[in-house]
């Protein structure tokens, strides 16, 4: 017999495990462009070098108010015209279309693995006036360049002294709150064994800047509240002696961007989101060791990381974040957000994240989201996932404001039609792979058929028949633990 | 008084996991599942009287000093000149403590000597990483590098072990306390946890069974988790009953409040009676750098009521349920320029409820200048003494050994002997 077209994957095992790790998940789209290039290095190697995103991009249009200046944005909040909740919720949505839609995939995972290092919440009282700035000009730009210029934005921005208090440090009276962080979250962490004094200098580096936080979110440097004079950390001094310390603030940070406990952190961090929970040391050294010699070189890094045997080694050893499920969903039922208005399916799936488990942007501490995929597995997790699953598996419910492919276009113009070339069709078509032994019973067991059926009656001909048969095939497809898995 | 180390408890070693190894059962097609099933229902009933322990983490470093008022010390007043609770405002003060005014709404308890407020509690050494001393607090195993939490040990005394032991209510991400071996679960609320079609009468059953066969393999992490959906999802049903009749016996939970519905969600659980014995209920908004006044004011409020209408949404039920507070750190002793505290170290907790004798308690150490540590509150109890003295009063089958490996505790008799 003939195989059915479509049953068969059209990337190589290691392709596909490249493309489930470094994007939103499988699609139509995603897999032609992966085989345009000689192989599935190309592809990435060009994904860490990207250009305009027009379909990413277009989606801003739907979220006009992230436009606003942060004046604007505070004076809409103060008027009750446009909350900051309403603000936070506009900068989710924005992310989860991008990452839907955007055709360099990489980027976006990179912009999320970032905005989740250097978290701050969505919509949170003392930075939403800046919070989309911060994610335009400090994350996104640097998101695959240098961690020196990226923690160099992240550090410096309004948002971030909004967030972390670090408007109200000043020479007269230090705040630790952002200058603690700074040193055990973003570069050299705990063991590196700072001092109680080590994170007052750390504070004390980091005044003079200024947000008007709750009257205009002017954001500023006052040299009047710079501390001046000579600060120690971690054994390193500073002579801090110019009025204006944000020349000797850049050197700080570029210091400890530099640190080798830095280096440590970010690349256990790397590995841990895309090798596994419990990456070899060896993948975590190798990645630290290029980190130091390309001058913290993001790219540089990933090339590394996906060239370590502990990568490649490391297939399915992931389960999917909900948040990463929602989207992975959207893009396996190949649902295309085509707008953002009240009640648009856009609002369901921004919904679906928070209800499983993971509202984006919404972790409440600076530690950002755990990276460790077990946390999230927990069994009501997984009942409301295996739920949403059936929602967007559904082939002929009417979808606000998005797309998806007809009914006519998912069924294979084969006559007749034997159920386990169906289940593979759909599963290849889903997930770029054939469905396992277990997925294809599933799909007849609901059904009520037997896995060697075969369609071929005039009335299981018919597409109303077919679209129900389709939405219970979907259904198996995505409720089986490799689809759930990455 | 010292205590010395505590037996382990006896049926640690022969938890259902291991059972499930010893007896070659684990991946082993269909048959885990089943017997996972069994083990589920046959407990369902048999733990609905036993003692139940909540413990509300305040995360973010709760200021104690606030809460815990040591009003008879001038170096507390002389460290915040803005923002120190004055002494005229003290709820129930005594010659040394008085309690935050915004804890009005739990008068009923304290007069009742239900409610214990314990001083000067903490880690046994300073940590004010946020991350690190939460995780330290709930792992409360040191020099191990097992990722085993407290709560989960606490579940392996249990001789029951079931999902529905140790829940973690108001979130889905699982805390650190709870992480282990054996089975939990946490959750936003009760509603909506079945499994896809669970009420319709033919693809509901057809639906659980391609699941349980899709999700057999207990060995990985994944078949595990599946494992225990298909558990929960046969009980959820009475639980979401019980939630939808709403708060019983009069109570109002404040409105708005996340502690509230997680509170009230705990109380639908307890009172559906599946055997629930510890639940975990998140509680954060603590780490007050920035103009701490109202913004406590603001949380001891909601807290003390949120806790007030879960008792009496309790019913008979509270007789069975002791409350804990944990927090990772205290706060400084002296204010910071924003009118806020940044991370210190000793701190207060407050237990309630069910076995406590009320009042206040501390190995007060004092704010003495040669007292304090680094500038902070110094720490004379362990916080895992706390806790080991609660299980001691209402979990006598939990070996507080197993529980804190290593710990030698101080009494300070805030709980009735069992």
């Amino acid at each position: 017999m003939v195989d059915l077209p479509g049953t068969q994957p059209r990337l190589p095992e290691y392709a596909q495990h490249l493309v489930r790790r470094f994007t939103y998940g499988h699609h139509g789209r995603l897999e032609a462009d992966v085989l345009r290039h000689r192989d599935a290095d190309a592809w990435f190697e060009a994904q860490l070098s990207p250009g305009r995103d027009a379909e990413a991009d277009a989606t801003l249009a739907w979220f006009p108010h992230l436009e606003d200046s942060a004046a604007v944005a505070w004076q809409n909040a103060r008027d009750g015209v446009y909350g900051g909740w309403q603000y936070g919720n506009d900068l989710v949505r924005y992310s989860l279309c991008r990452r839907v839609v955007a055709t360099f995939q990489v980027h976006e995972v990179m912009v999320d693995f970032w905005s989740n290092l250097l978290h701050i919440p969505a919509g949170e009282d003392s930075s939403f006036p800046w919070r989309m700035h911060y994610d335009a000009t400090a994350i996104r730009p640097h998101a695959l360049g240098t961690y020196r210029a990226l923690l160099r934005a992240a550090v410096t921005h309004p948002a971030m002294s909004g967030y972390l208090s670090n408007h109200r440090n000043t020479k007269a009276q230090i705040n630790e709150n952002l200058g603690r962080e700074l040193l055990e979250l973003y570069t050299v962490g705990r063991t590196s064994g700072y001092t109680e004094d080590d994170v007052k200098s750390s504070a004390r580096l980091l005044t003079g800047f200024t947000v008007a936080v709750g009257k205009d979110y002017a954001a500023g440097y006052d040299p009047a509240k710079h501390f001046v004079g000579a600060v120690t950390v971690l054994g390193q001094r500073f002579e801090n002696a110019a009025a204006d310390g944000r020349a000797q603030l850049n050197a700080y940070l570029d210091w400890l961007a530099g640190r080798p406990e830095t280096a440590a952190r970010i690349a256990r961090r790397l590995c841990v989101r895309f090798i596994s929970d419990d990456p070899p040391q060896s993948a975590v050294d190798a990645v630290a060791a290029t980190y130091l010699d390309s001058g913290t070189d993001i790219r540089a890094c990933l090339r590394t990381l996906v060239r370590h045997p502990g990568f490649r080694a490391a297939a399915f050893q992931k389960a999917r974040t909900p948040v990463e499920d929602v989207l992975a969903t959207q893009r396996a039922c190949d649902i295309v957000p085509t707008g953002a208005g009240s009640g648009s399916h856009v609002d369901s799936f921004s919904w679906q994240c928070g209800w499983t488990g993971q509202a984006p942007f919404s972790w409440p501490r600076p530690d950002g989201s755990p990276e460790q995929s077990d946390t999230y597995l927990s069994p009501a997790r997984m009942l409301r996932t295996w739920t949403a699953h059936t929602w967007m598996a559904n082939t002929s419910s009417a979808l606000k404001q998005a797309t998806r492919p007809h009914v006519r276009d998912l069924i294979p113009p084969v006559w007749p039609l034997p159920l386990e070339d169906l289940v593979h069709h759909q599963a290849v078509m889903m997930t770029g792979r054939r469905a396992s032994r277990e997925t294809v019973d599933g799909a007849a067991t609901l059904i009520d058929k037997p896995a060697t059926h075969v369609f071929s009656k005039t009335w299981e001909r018919e597409t109303d028949h077919l679209a129900w048969m389709l939405t219970l095939i979907r259904t198996a497809i995505l409720n089986s633990p490799e689809a759930m898995l990455r | 008084m010292t205590d010395g180390h505590d037996a382990s408890c006896a049926d640690y070693g022969v938890t259902r996991r291991n059972l499930l190894k010893s007896a070659g059962l684990i991946g082993m097609a269909g048959v885990s599942t089943a017997m996972f099933g069994d083990v589920l229902t046959s407990t369902a009933y048999g733990a609905t009287t036993g003692n139940i322990l909540v413990v509300l983490s305040l995360r973010g470093g709760a200021d104690g000093m606030s809460m815990m008022v040591p009003h008879a010390e001038q170096a507390y007043y002389a460290a915040r000149p803005s923002i120190a609770v004055e002494k005229g405002r003290l709820f129930r003060p005594d010659a040394t403590f008085g309690l935050h005014p915004s804890f009005a709404p739990l008068a009923d308890l304290w007069d009742s000597g239900r409610m214990a407020a314990i001083h000067a509690v903490g880690l046994p050494t300073p940590n004010r990483s946020h991350f690190e001393a939460m995780e330290l607090v709930e792992d409360a195993d040191p020099g191990s590098s097992e990722r085993i939490g407290w709560l989960n040990r606490v579940i392996g005394c249990f001789t029951s072990t079931d999902v529905f032991d140790g829940i973690q209510v108001g979130s889905t991400v699982m805390p650190t306390s709870l992480i282990g071996p054996e089975p939990s679960f946490a959750t936003s609320d009760f509603t909506s946890l079945s499994a896809p079609w669970a009420d319709h009468a033919t693809l509901g059953p057809r639906m659980r069974s391609v699941l349980s066969n899709m999700y057999r393999d207990a060995g990985t992490v994944i078949g595990r988790a599946g494992q225990e959906a298909i558990a929960l999802d046969r009980r959820t049903g009475t639980i979401s009953a019980e939630e939808k009749k709403g708060p019983q016996n009069g109570a109002v939970y404040p409105q708005y409040n996340e502690l509230g519905e997680a509170l009230a969600s705990s109380a639908a659980l307890i009172r559906a009676g599946v055997g629930v014995r510890a639940i975990a209920v998140d509680f954060g908004g603590w780490d007050h750098h920035v103009d701490i006044s109202w913004r406590i004011s603001h949380q001891i409020d909601q807290m003390s009521k949120s806790i007030a209408a879960f008792l009496t949404d309790l019913g008979p039920h509270a007789s069975r349920v002791t409350i804990v507070t944990l927090s990772e750190f205290g706060r400084r002793l002296g204010q910071n320029g924003a009118a806020g505290l940044d991370h210190g170290y000793g701190n207060a907790v407050f237990a309630l409820g069910a076995g406590v004798q009320g009042g206040y308690y501390a190995n007060w150490p004092t704010l003495a200048t040669g007292k304090q540590i680094d500038g902070d509150l110094a720490v004379t109890t362990d916080y895992r003494s706390v806790l080991a003295e609660i299980l001691q009063a209402r979990f006598p089958e939990v070996g507080v050994g197993t529980v804190f490996p290593g710990l030698s505790r101080t009494s300070l008799g805030f709980m009735s002997p069992y």
